[in-house]
């Protein structure tokens, strides 16, 4: 494909050049069209039922009498597309109750994957507005604890409220930096950094993110993922589990970063097998570079293939 | 809570109990003992004295984590206490009381979407009202599945109810779930 060619290509779907160019670097021209025509369609919107405030059954009865055609996803216990509504999701009573929380399809499996449980002590590095704490939680049956951490208060006063709304006791909210999680001098059983990123998987959510992310923002995001990595890494326990996540798809805010602490032997951290049998294979090579051969236990995911948001996550455990 | 204000925590004082277990027991006997018990009380030392329920686990955690951070929040918050040293319920603490008391009043379905816009009760929208409540007393909303959406605060004496119109006002709107779409962001 000539330099005129990738650009036309790119114009035609309104993204800037280097992101198509990426991607046929990465996926090879065929499936980037794919991808990129999968990025014109919306997904369905989805729900995560919260059973901290309804039990599942309970919850199917009061949807449908809401008019609600919901369609259950079948890797996702929780799960539910929501292909027609009468009314916006943010705004039912059931919405206001708590009964659900409304989270991106692929957004729901890190939480499942990390496995909290009720009584333990679980970090969320990166928690803000709170869809993954207020699923730990309930995964945790609002035993035990959470650390919720934060950087932005803005974003704050959104976790709490969710957390509230969702019925959530058992977190401690902290205004800081991720990257001081070593400080707090806690050694956590799991630790979720869901961390912040260019949002390149969102573009079949949110187009203008087609154009308004450059290449320094990929760089800047990854050095900082780094840096979080390595503090949540430090706040788990030996023997404790991590998982990282992003809604990107770009290598190096993902395979890189896992590569980066791989590569840090004093973290002693090693990928584990996520026994999802969805999602795609990490990569263990992007743009010359290659990875450590486990990090095609990590998981990929695309608007193409799996009709979700883009994302990644990575499984990791501390030796 | 304005999104500036830093929280910071100390346990709740022997007044500060019984302020709270009282305006608790107003909705039933029993009911400070179901909602208190096993929980420590906790109170924000800001201008807003914001009261929080947290089991043992978490406060365990948190006594450790304030010798390097202050929290931001911490377990739920079911209400504060006024400068007249009067407990305020918050949504959540509805929620709590709500889940036990009989002091409720049931609204129609119309009636539901009426109180989380914010809006009074009038006669139409009131199914069920327990006897003997007196006007200026405060009672649970709930919809027709039971489930707590407000705080109204009753402006006619319950046994009046059968004499009034359709659209008498019944219950001035103190708090309710919409304000998790109005304000809560
Ligand atoms: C992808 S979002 C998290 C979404 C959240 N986990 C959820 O499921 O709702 C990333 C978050 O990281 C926060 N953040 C950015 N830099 C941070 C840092 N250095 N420490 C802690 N949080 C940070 C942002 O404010 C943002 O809320």
């Amino acid at each position: 494909m000539t330099e005129t060619e990738t650009k036309n290509l790119a114009k035609e779907y309104g993204y800037t050049t280097y992101l198509v160019e990426r991607y046929i670097d990465l996926f090879g021209l065929e499936e980037t069209i794919k991808l990129l025509e999968a990025n014109e369609r919306k997904p369905f919107p989805s729900i995560r039922c919260n059973t901290l405030r309804v039990p599942i059954k309970t919850f199917e009865k009061r949807m449908k009498n809401r008019q609600f055609t919901l369609k259950k996803i079948p890797y996702i216990i929780h799960g539910y597309q929501v292909l027609k509504s009468k009314y916006p999701l943010g705004a039912t009573p059931e919405y206001l109750l708590g009964f659900y929380y409304i989270q991106g399809t692929a957004s729901m499996i890190p939480v499942y994957v990390l496995d909290p449980q009720p009584g333990e002590l679980v970090i969320d590095a990166c928690a803000a507005p709170g869809g993954k704490t207020t699923q730990i939680a309930q995964l945790m049956k609002n035993k035990g604890t959470i650390i919720a951490v934060d950087l932005k208060l803005n974003r704050l006063k959104s976790l709490c409220s969710n957390l509230s709304r969702c019925s959530v006791r058992n977190t401690i909210v902290l205004h800081t930096d991720a990257r001081k999680l070593p400080a707090l001098g806690i050694k956590a059983d799991k630790v979720l950094l869901d961390a912040p990123c260019t949002g390149e998987g969102l573009i079949c959510i949110d187009p203008s993110r087609k154009t308004s992310r450059k290449m320094e923002d990929i760089h800047w995001c990854s050095s900082l993922q780094k840096e979080l990595l390595t503090a949540a890494i430090k706040a788990t326990k030996t023997g404790g589990h991590l998982v990282y996540s992003t809604c990107s798809i770009a290598p190096e805010e993902n395979e890189e970063v896992i590569q980066y602490v791989l590569e840090k032997e004093q973290l002693g951290v090693e990928v584990e097998d996520t026994g999802l049998e969805i999602g795609e294979n990490g990569l263990i090579k992007a743009f010359g570079k290659t990875f450590d051969l486990s990090l095609s236990l990590a998981k990929r995911f695309y608007p193409h293939k799996h009709t979700t948001e883009g994302f990644f996550f990575c499984l990791l455990k501390k030796k | 809570m304005s999104p500036k204000e830093k929280m910071s925590f100390r346990k709740a004082n022997k007044e500060e109990v019984m302020i709270i277990t009282s305006a608790i027991a107003e909705f039933g006997k029993n009911l400070p003992l179901k909602i208190l018990e096993n929980e420590k009380i906790l109170i924000s030392k800001n201008r807003e004295k914001k009261v929080f329920l947290v089991s043992k686990e978490v406060y365990r955690q948190f006594v450790h984590i304030k010798k390097n951070e202050t929290p931001y929040f911490i377990g739920v918050n079911i209400g504060e206490i006024g400068k007249n040293k009067r407990f305020k319920l918050s949504i959540e603490g509805i929620h709590e009381v709500g889940k036990h008391t009989k002091k409720k009043v049931i609204v129609s379905d119309k009636g539901e979407q009426f109180v989380l816009y914010g809006h009074s009760i009038l006669k139409k929208s009131v199914l069920r009202i327990p006897k003997n409540l007196k006007k200026g007393s405060n009672v649970i909303v709930a919809n027709v599945y039971g489930d707590p959406i407000g705080l109204g605060r009753l402006h006619v004496n319950s046994e009046e109810i059968h004499n009034l119109k359709d659209e008498d006002l019944i219950l001035i709107n103190v708090l309710d779930r919409g304000w998790y779409l109005r304000k809560g962001g």
